[in-house]
This record gives structure tokens, sequence and C-alpha cells, in this order.
């Protein structure tokens, strides 16, 4: 089966991945004070815009604000900034290497993974520190924070088949990346970052979990956040109304969404990888 | 080197739209709409086969066009064919932008482990080659700078000096021969030489007729996309040379000037350093000097090389009027034995180029006393 040949091909150019994400970083973290300025600024910048608007919020509806929502806040940053940052990089990474592209074969998926695993490196960073600055505000993580291992895995997963999907569009439309930059703005909002779905109301609130990235964000949001378990579904109660913010299925929808888009990403990648050199 | 490598084309096609196709959402998505336009499309390669086994050595030639490029490309797998087959079996290494892959804010050291992945070496085998690509590129002491700071030719050396140590199974070269100074140039040219004669199948496409004189056991000639011609380099490269008469007829008729008959008024084989009279004629209509010489050259067949050049301006012979004219041209054959074609052209100074070829004369040299060497410096040795 092509995906099988496709798979080994690019475990068989793992080297290649490894030298894409070192030179990445390498010119990254040049200047450490920068580099390390560059992945924790992003999801800096989220947590603030959130604690405004959360800020807002509260004013208006009379309820102070907790230091359990800013916490919570700057652990839905970390995915988000992760999601969308590598969604900016890795829908360039193509167009942006047009010129060894048309005069080097190399295996093409090595790009934009290697943009992923690169972004994964500036996470993990912003994770350290995240979790650094919350045990000094004296946040205690649960147990069920361990939820974050899987979950984490299946979000790598979506990451790279969009990153596939949207390197490879960018190269034949141009303009892929423009539209990207806008989904990215709104995603922000189309997402649990800044409130939780129950704002949205019942409906609303199913609506908002069924967007792919935000079902990884209010995963890890309930499970590292609040404490709470992702094997039973969570409700909470919005005056009076009570509101489910998780089902369990998400988990096994996340996990099968995932997957699919990898899938997808690895095929139509590959099938329109041999067009690459003319389109670049 | 492995023996174990095989390279074969089976009529292979290449076709390329000249129009560009949609290349944003904004262009395409109406387009969906409307009707679809027909793409320009051209041949940049035409039912070309030929397969290159152990310890042949493949030349590509042709002139500027004829679909080398594209077959180059083809043979990296940077494009594939429209129609056709092409089989690689084995490793495929390029002698071909050997440092496409360079990041300027990297060390050199840097470079050659991203360049060597790119190229598909592993990790170890670069650490293994690590200290002999360096030191071929001469480059011990600056492999720790930055790229950026390398000249251009320190840039070239490294490049070349990675893909000449991978280890390939097929190998595929373009002329990035003119790399560096001159005597990295004599130890790059070593090196492939070494490497093309290392028992893998190799590819050489290049317009260094003398290089692939030397180093190819075959030859195609490619024209417009096509095999105008398959054989021995030498008879590629007389081909290569040959004018096509077409091309006279049509630049006459343009540019209001022509040549006639142009003829050896000796005969048979010239004895190297002999002297040899030429004349030729023809008519001018309309061609104002301006920038305008007429321009005489003189090239080996064996290696495409230009041994001699002149124009009119050197000699006190103006360029012609108008009407007809009459010239004689006399010339020693101060050369090695070989064939060689002795070329008229008007040349624009201006733009530097032919604007009218002429007609071609062969003239074969041959020696009674052999010597090795570019020219014949007639030698008297004897005992006193």
């Amino acid at each position: 089966m092509s995906l099988v040949k496709t798979a080994k091909e690019i475990w068989g150019a793992r080297e290649l991945v490894n030298q894409f994400v070192r030179r990445d970083l390498t010119v990254r973290y040049h200047q450490a004070v920068m580099g390390f300025a560059w992945a924790l600024v992003n999801p800096a910048l989220v947590v603030m815009s959130g604690l405004i608007i959360r800020f807002a919020f509260a004013k208006l509806s009379g309820r102070p604000l907790e230091l359990g929502d800013a916490s919570t806040l700057a652990i839905k940053a970390i995915p988000w900034s992760f999601f969308a940052g590598a969604m900016s990089l890795a829908t360039v990474s193509i167009v942006s290497h047009a010129n060894l592209i048309g005069k080097v074969y190399f295996v093409r998926e090595t790009l934009p993974i290697a943009t992923v695993l690169g972004q994964a490196f500036d996470t993990t960073i912003g994770t350290a520190s995240v979790t650094l600055a919350l045990l000094v505000f004296g946040f205690g993580f649960s147990a069920q924070a361990l939820w974050v291992i899987p979950v984490t895995f299946f979000l790598l997963l979506f990451t790279m088949g969009c990153a596939l999907l949207l390197s490879c569009a960018n190269l034949f439309f141009r303009d892929v990346k423009y539209l990207v930059q806008i989904l990215i703005s709104f995603g922000l909002f189309l997402t649990p970052v800044f409130f939780g779905p129950e704002a949205l109301g019942p409906r609303g609130a199913i609506a908002m979990l069924v967007f792919p990235i935000a079902t990884f964000i209010q995963a890890i949001g309930l499970s590292v956040g609040q404490g709470l378990s992702l094997a039973t579904a969570q409700f909470v109660n919005v005056q009076g109304v009570e509101t489910m913010v998780w089902s369990p299925w998400l988990l096994a929808y996340g996990a099968v969404i995932s997957i699919c888009t990898l899938l997808a990403g690895l095929v139509l990648f590959r099938k329109f990888s041999a067009r690459f050199a003319e389109a670049a | 080197m492995s023996d174990s490598g095989l390279l074969e084309f089976q009529s292979v096609s290449k076709q390329f739209t000249r129009t560009s196709t949609h290349d944003s959402l904004r262009d395409f998505l109406p387009s969906l709409l409307g009707r679809s336009r027909r793409a320009d499309a051209f041949w940049a390669v035409k039912d070309v086969s030929f397969s290159v086994r152990p310890g042949e050595v493949l030349g590509i030639i042709g002139h500027n066009g004829a679909g080398k490029s594209t077959i180059l490309k083809l043979l990296n797998r940077i494009i594939e064919p429209t129609s056709g087959s092409i089989a690689a079996v084995g490793r495929i290494g390029s002698l071909i932008e050997v440092s496409a892959g360079f990041h300027q804010d990297l060390s050199g050291r840097q470079n050659v482990y991203l360049q060597g992945a790119i190229m598909g070496m592993r990790r170890a085998e670069i650490d293994r080659r690590f200290d002999e690509i360096v030191a071929f590129a001469e480059l011990s002491e600056f492999i720790d700078t930055p790229v950026k700071r390398y000249s251009s030719g320190m840039n070239a050396r490294l490049g070349f000096s990675i893909a000449a140590h991978f280890e390939p199974e097929v190998l595929i070269i373009d002329e990035v021969l003119a790399v560096g100074d001159h005597a990295f140039q004599v130890k790059a040219f070593a090196r492939l030489k070494q490497m093309a004669t290392g028992g893998a199948p190799v590819v050489l496409v290049s317009h260094q007729l003398d290089r692939v004189a030397e180093i190819c056991t075959k030859c195609i000639l490619l024209d417009h996309g096509a095999v105008a011609h398959e054989g021995t380099p030498q008879a590629c490269i007389e081909e290569y040379l040959a004018v096509r008469p077409g091309e006279i007829e049509a630049g006459a008729v343009s540019r209001g000037f022509s040549f006639g008959e142009f003829r050896n008024r000796g005969a048979g084989t010239v004895t190297s350093g002999d002297r040899i009279e030429l004349e030729y004629s023809g008519r001018c209509e309309s061609l104002q000097p301006d920038n305008h010489m007429l321009a005489l050259r003189v090239i080996a067949m064996q290696t495409g090389l230009h041994v001699y050049s002149v124009i009119n301006t050197s000699f006190s012979l103006p360029f012609p009027g108008l009407g007809e004219f009459r010239h004689s041209l006399g010339l020693s054959m101060n050369v090695p034995e070989g064939s060689y074609l002795v070329k008229l052209a008007v040349w624009d100074s201006r733009t530097n180029s032919d604007i009218v070829r002429g007609p071609q004369l062969q003239v074969d040299v041959g020696t009674p006393r052999p010597f090795w060497g570019n020219a014949q410096l007639n030698a008297e040795w004897k005992a006193e």
C-alpha cells in the first residue's frame, strides 16, 4: 500500500527531519534571549488578552476574577499557541523552500513535519515556564493532569495532518496563508481558550466542542486546569441551566479526527508532491 | 562505489504549460464557474530512451533549451514524466546544486550535516567522512564560521566536497565543475573523474565538450527535446557543432546579409603547422557596419573548444559595403592532430552575439610527428 511506502520513506528521512529541526532551532535560538522570548511571548500575549476579557466579564457580572481563572487560561493558552504557531509556520514551509524543492529531491514531508516538531520544542519551553509559574503561585496539579499525555499525542497528530494539508495547499494557492492567518485570529473565539463552552449555552457548547482543536484545548483545560476526569461527562450550571462541557465521547472523537486528518494529510500531500517542483 | 546500480529511460516525455496555471484561490474559484482556458502546452522532452549500466558514463549535450535541464530534473526525481517510465536502481547521488540547502546563518560544520542529510546521507556516514570533506574543501580553519561570511568560492567548494564524498549507486553530474579557483577546479575534476569511473552508472550533462569527450563512454545529442544523435561522444560532438543549414538561410534573409561559397584552395588533409588558404564570397544587401564585425572562429571538433577567434577590424579589412564581396584568408594550422571547424559569422559587439551565422569548413589536420599539448611549436630537435 502506498501509505505504508510513504510512512517508510518518511521514517527513512528522519535524519533530514532532525537536521531541519536543528537548523530552525539554531537560527531561532541563536541569540538565547530572543529565542526564549519567542517561545514565551505568544502564550503570554494570549494569557494577557484572555485576562483582559475575563476582567471585563467579571466587571459586568459583578463576580470577582479568581486565581483559578488565570491559571486555567494560562494552561489553555499553551495548546492554542502551539497549534496556531505551528499552522502559521507550517503553511509556508513548502513555499519558503521553493528554491530547494526545484533543485534537489528529498522527502518533501520532512518540511512541515520538522516545522511542527520545532514548534513543539518551543511549546515544551513554554510549558515548563508556565508549570514553574503555577507552582510558585501555589497551584496544585491533580492526578487527572496525566490526561494531558494522550491528549497531547492526538493534538500532535492532528497538527501534523493540518500542517501537511495546508503547506501543500499554500503551494498551489498562495493566498491560503492569508486565510490561515484569519482563521487563527478568529479561532481564538471559536475555541474555549478565553471562556468555557458553557458561555455559548447548551447547544453552543456542543457546537464549539466538535470544532477539533477546541476538543483538545477543552480536554487540557479540564484535566490539567480544573483537575476533572475526562472519563466522565462534565456539567456546569449556568444560571440554573445544566450545560454539558465535556463528554467521554469527545475523547474518542478527538482521536478519530486526528488520525483521519493525519492520514488525509499524508495521502494528499504525497499525491500532489510530484507536482511541487513545477508549482514552486 | 557500487556496481549494482542501473538507470533507464523508456520513451520518456515531459510536457510543460507555458501559461501559468492559477496559483491563488482568488483566481481559481471564479475559473470554476467560467470556461476554462486552454493551456499553452509544449514538450520539453519528447520520447527519450536510454539506459546506463554499471561502468558506463553517458554524456548528454545539446544547445540551450534542448531539454538537458528537464532531463536532469527527471533523473533527480524533482519532476515526474508526463509519459514513459524511468527506472533507477540504487541510491542516486547528484553533483547538481551542491550547496542549495545551505543556511547562511549556520556554520560550515552545521551545513555539512544539513546538506548531507538533504542529499540522503546518514549521520554516521557524515561523521565518518567529515574530516575528509573539510580537508578536500580546504576549509579546516573556517569550518565553524557562519557560511554567510564565506566567499562564493568557499561556498561552492564546500558544497562540491560534500557531494563528492557521497557514495551513490547511480551518479548524476551537471556542469557544476567550474567551482573555486583553477587549482580547485583541477582537483574537483580529478575527483569527479574518479567517481565517474568508479563503476556506478553515470550521467553527465554538460556544455564542456572536452570533458564529455574525456569522461563519457557514450553520448546523446538533444535537439528540441528529442534525441538527435546517439553514439560515441566524438560523433555527437561533431553533430552538435555542425550548424543546421536552415538557420543560416533564415538569418541571411532577415538580416540583409548573406555569405556565399566558403572553400579551401588546397585539398585533403593538412599537416599540423602548415598554412591553409581559404576564400569566401558574400553579399551585403542592407546591413550597416554600425557595431557589426566579421568574426572567424576555429573550433576543435573533438572537444568543442574555441582554439582561435578573430574579428575583421584587427586586419585593416573593412566591413563589406553594400553589394558583392570576396575575401581570402590564410591560417597557420599550428594545432594538434584532429578535425577543426572554421566558422564565419557576423558578430554584433553591442549585444555580443552572432546576428548572421556563416558557412563553415571542416579542416582535418594530421601530423607525421605526433606530440602532446595544445599547440604545434614546430620543434627542431637534433644533435650538433
